[in-house]
């Protein structure tokens, strides 16, 4: 069990995804904060000051982009972060790694999956750029939907 | 009435590829397994406040609701993989199974998840509400 002050938000557009995860990451003993926009997402993380976050790519408002640049401006971007995302092309994951994403994750996949990954996250430093599972400068397009593209 | 089923007849020809369709309710079912995860630990706690003879009796609804959610997940999980394997051009028409779904919020979701905001269909926030009507 993980220890009470582990703060997550999670955003996402989607309330189905957004109460799985909540429950999933509830369980598994975290204090968790949803939202479901960019603007909201910036509001939240000042007041949450969470511990990690799992965003979707495509965030209605404010992109996942502008968002995280935000943060990271701001000085607010001082946890890991899980992206999500659906048909995630070699571009996005590339986008990904840019923006400082520890790990992705391929819509759909499992609630205990995105559990495994927060968990993951939380135990392990970041060591700098990490090595890419997928295959993503492999010949011919990635898989078309594996449960995880990457971890940085 | 709540939005979706006024939206729905408004535009009763709401379409969607079977491979969306298999995502949808992969996420439902899903949800539903997380849903059942959280009944279960909910029923742990209470067993500790319980007899050891009422335990005993308990402890078939906890094993059946452990069995529900490893049900569901492995629905999930089906529905999941099925979707990858139908061709993305198959579509189906899906305005009357929706029709059919009597819980609002699951209703409005699955009919946003599927393309109905594309098409208007509103994504209200009501929860929890039953449309009989």
């Amino acid at each position: 069990m993980i220890a009470n002050s582990a703060r997550v938000v999670v955003a996402d557009t989607d309330r189905t995804v957004l109460e799985l995860l909540q429950i999933r990451l509830e369980l598994a003993g975290y204090r968790v904060f949803v939202c479901r926009g960019g603007d909201e997402l910036i509001d939240m993380t000042k007041v949450a000051r969470p511990t990690a976050m799992v965003l979707d790519l495509n965030l209605s408002g404010l992109g996942a982009s502008v968002v995280l640049d935000q943060l990271r401006r701001k000085n607010l971007l001082n946890f890991p972060f899980l992206l999500m995302g659906k048909n995630m092309t070699p571009e996005s994951l590339q986008e990904a790694l840019r923006l400082g994403a520890r790990s992705c994750i391929v819509k759909p996949f499992s609630g205990a999956d995105v559990v495994e990954r927060v968990n993951w996250m939380m135990r392990t430093p970041p060591q700098g750029p990490a090595p890419i599972l997928a295959p993503i400068s492999a010949s011919g397009p990635p898989p078309r939907r594996p449960s995880v593209y990457l971890d940085a | 009435m709540k939005g979706t089923s006024l939206t729905l007849l408004a535009n009763p020809r709401l379409e969607a590829t079977v491979a969306t369709t298999f995502d949808v309710v992969a996420w439902e079912m899903e949800l539903a397994a997380a849903r059942c995860l959280m009944l279960d630990a909910m029923l742990g706690r209470v067993m500790g406040l319980l007899s050891p003879q009422q335990q005993a009796e308990f402890r078939d609804g906890m094993h059946t609701v452990d069995l529900l959610s490893q049900q569901l997940t492995g629905l999930s999980s089906f529905a999941r993989k099925m979707s990858e394997k139908v061709p993305a051009d198959v579509s189906a028409q899906v305005d009357e199974a929706l029709g059919g779904i009597t819980l609002g919020a699951l209703a409005d979701r699955m009919t946003v998840a599927l393309g109905g905001d594309e098409k208007g269909i509103n994504d209200g926030e009501a929860a929890g509400d039953v449309d009989l009507f």
